[in-house]
């Protein structure tokens, strides 16, 4: 039997490590240990990943590196989700997608994964994701947030089909839009009427939060 | 001068009459021809007769061989897309990759890139270009590096995490995309391209460390490079990521010039880059291809313009280019802007 600061030390390792078998070992030994698996997911896995997030846009980090982290965690998440005694609260709700006519998608399942690990419920439309069927997931997830990326100048206009369909549906008011994307910028994203624009997965979640709280 | 004489003074670190103009026109001259992308994409004389053209209309001082970034994994048998209105993808981006699981990484055999389609279209262009324009301006030939290409057929993610788990699997590809390449490089040389662009995006910060760059690229791109110099031509890199790593990309491959889009890691201002590297190669960069070259106007594209030639074209070395590929929608206005921005800032003497 672990202690509990063992249990979650050794997962935040195991994710930062990139680790995917100790990451497995210590979701186990979390459930041998009675650990709670919500607390062994928030202050292990998720504080790994914090600081691999905060690695990555530090420039510590590189690509292999956070998606290794990526899978140990989400082998852990295997583990410990049949085990949750609550679901715990997500900390809102974003759907999330590249944008139509772009398929260039590592950007935006990297944000995805730290929205994850900081307990933000995703919906992901994937990659080449038509401006309808934004307002459609978003209307039936209720979420608070949409998130859009590209990597092509030659999709990133149809961003602002969003923005305006969500004005047009009444929905602009109560649904915050993110950009992002190596061709996007702050000026891009107010030139579309977006409320956010973030530059990597790091900030991303920060931005999203802040959005949540100036509801 | 014409373009060709302007580039080499840039090029020996001399000043001519103005910084030479290169806003990367590639896909966006199929515009000028008035004909869809792909079949831009798919014919390397049309390709040619288009850039010619846009040269005529703008007036820029240099050709870049860019068809787009799936012309070397085609041949390899890797689906591609081809939109009318946009550049051509790999399908792999799409869901279809070749190499599906890591022993595909066996079964990638080397083609002959002179008889493949893509790569094919790819040297006539060269051959229309040079034969044309290569008096007056400056031609380069373009080759995706064998980590880029690799990732084509099998997407950046899934390589990433293969370099960690499957090193073995992934070096043995490489060395099979490499050994086309080198082959393909000849084939572009002997077109008589004055230069060949070598596109080393992942020796960047945004994507790998200097240490998986060098095992998995760098020690084996290098021989691309070292046959460029046996051909007395010059080694061009571009790299348009976050971050990059000029002094990894100089280990390695000894250019004759950089193409960037960002300023390379450790560096924070204009005078610290020509100061840091502007002595060493050829800098072609920067302007701005989102906010400035799509987003923005002549007016912009020249007060961006003005700044980077009055700090980085003291001395020769600089050539003022788009940081990466002319955005295809963009206003032509704008390429045709940098040309004046050139021209409208000579060289004081």
């Amino acid at each position: 039997m672990a202690t509990k600061e063992e249990v979650l030390s050794g997962l935040a390792k195991s994710v930062i490590d990139g680790d995917t078998d100790s990451a497995k070992k210590w979701a186990h030994e979390a459930i041998k240990s009675n650990v709670d698996a919500l607390e062994a997911l928030n202050e292990g896995c998720q504080m790994g990943m914090k600081v691999v997030g905060d690695r990555y846009t530090a420039g510590e980090m590189f690509l292999p590196e956070i998606l290794m982290s990526a899978e140990a965690m989400y082998a852990t998440m295997d583990i410990l989700k049949p085990h949750l005694k609550s679901t715990g609260k997500a900390s809102g709700t974003i759907v999330m997608g590249v944008i139509e006519g772009d398929v260039h998608d590592i950007g935006k399942n990297i944000v995805k994964m730290m929205m994850e690990a900081s307990g933000v419920k995703v919906v992901d439309l994937g990659r080449d994701v038509p401006v309808a069927t934004f307002i459609e997931k978003v209307k039936e997830s209720n979420a608070n947030a949409v998130g859009m990326s590209s990597l092509m100048t030659t999709a990133m206009f149809k961003m602002r089909d969003v923005v305006d369909m969500l004005a047009e549906q009444g929905l602009k008011d109560k649904v915050k839009v993110m950009v992002g994307g190596a061709p996007t910028s702050p000026e891009f994203a107010k030139s579309i009427g977006a409320d956010a624009y973030a530059k990597d997965a790091g900030e991303a979640v920060k931005t999203f939060e802040s959005l949540l709280r100036s509801a | 001068m014409n373009g060709l004489e302007r580039v080499v003074s840039a090029l020996t670190f001399t000043e001519g009459d103005y910084v030479p103009a290169g806003p990367l026109v590639c896909g966006a001259s199929r515009r000028v021809y008035g004909i869809t992308y792909d079949k831009w994409a798919k014919n390397g004389t049309t390709a040619a007769k288009c850039c010619i053209q846009a040269q005529k209309l703008l007036g820029y001082d240099g050709f870049l061989g860019l068809i787009d970034l799936s012309v070397e994994c085609a041949g390899f048998g890797q689906a591609v897309d081809f939109p009318i209105e946009s550049t051509p993808v790999s399908k792999a981006l799409k869901g279809e990759p070749l190499i599906k699981t890591v022993e595909d990484y066996e079964k990638l055999e080397w083609y002959d890139p002179r008889k493949a389609d893509r790569t094919s279209q790819e040297l006539k262009w060269c051959e229309t270009v040079v034969k044309e324009k290569g008096k007056e301006c400056a031609v380069l030939g373009f080759v995706y590096g064998p980590a880029g290409t690799l990732s084509m057929m099998r997407t950046l993610e899934k390589m990433s995490v293969d370099v960690k788990k499957y090193p073995s699997a992934v070096k043995k590809a490489i060395k099979t995309v490499n050994d086309m390449l080198l082959d393909y490089t000849i084939a572009v040389l002997e077109t008589g391209v004055h230069a060949v662009v070598l596109d080393v995006l992942y020796a960047s910060k945004m994507i790998w460390s200097r240490g998986v760059y060098d095992e998995f690229e760098g020690e084996y791109c290098q021989k691309l490079a070292d046959e460029i110099r046996k051909h007395n031509a010059l080694v061009v890199l571009h790299n348009c990521g976050f971050g990059t790593y000029f002094d990894t990309m100089d280990k390695w491959y000894k250019p004759n010039a950089i193409s960037f889009h960002y300023l390379p890691d450790g560096v924070t201002s204009l005078e610290q880059l020509k100061e840091t590297w502007g002595k060493k190669f050829t800098l072609m960069g920067m302007i701005d291809c989102p906010n400035t070259l799509y987003m923005g106007t002549p007016e912009d594209v020249k007060r961006e313009s003005k700044k980077q030639i009055e700090v980085l074209g003291k001395g020769g070395g600089f050539v003022l280019c788009s940081g990466c590929e002319f955005p295809p929608n963009a206003s032509l206005l704008n390429a045709r802007a940098m040309v004046e921005a050139c021209q409208e800032n000579p060289y004081k003497k």
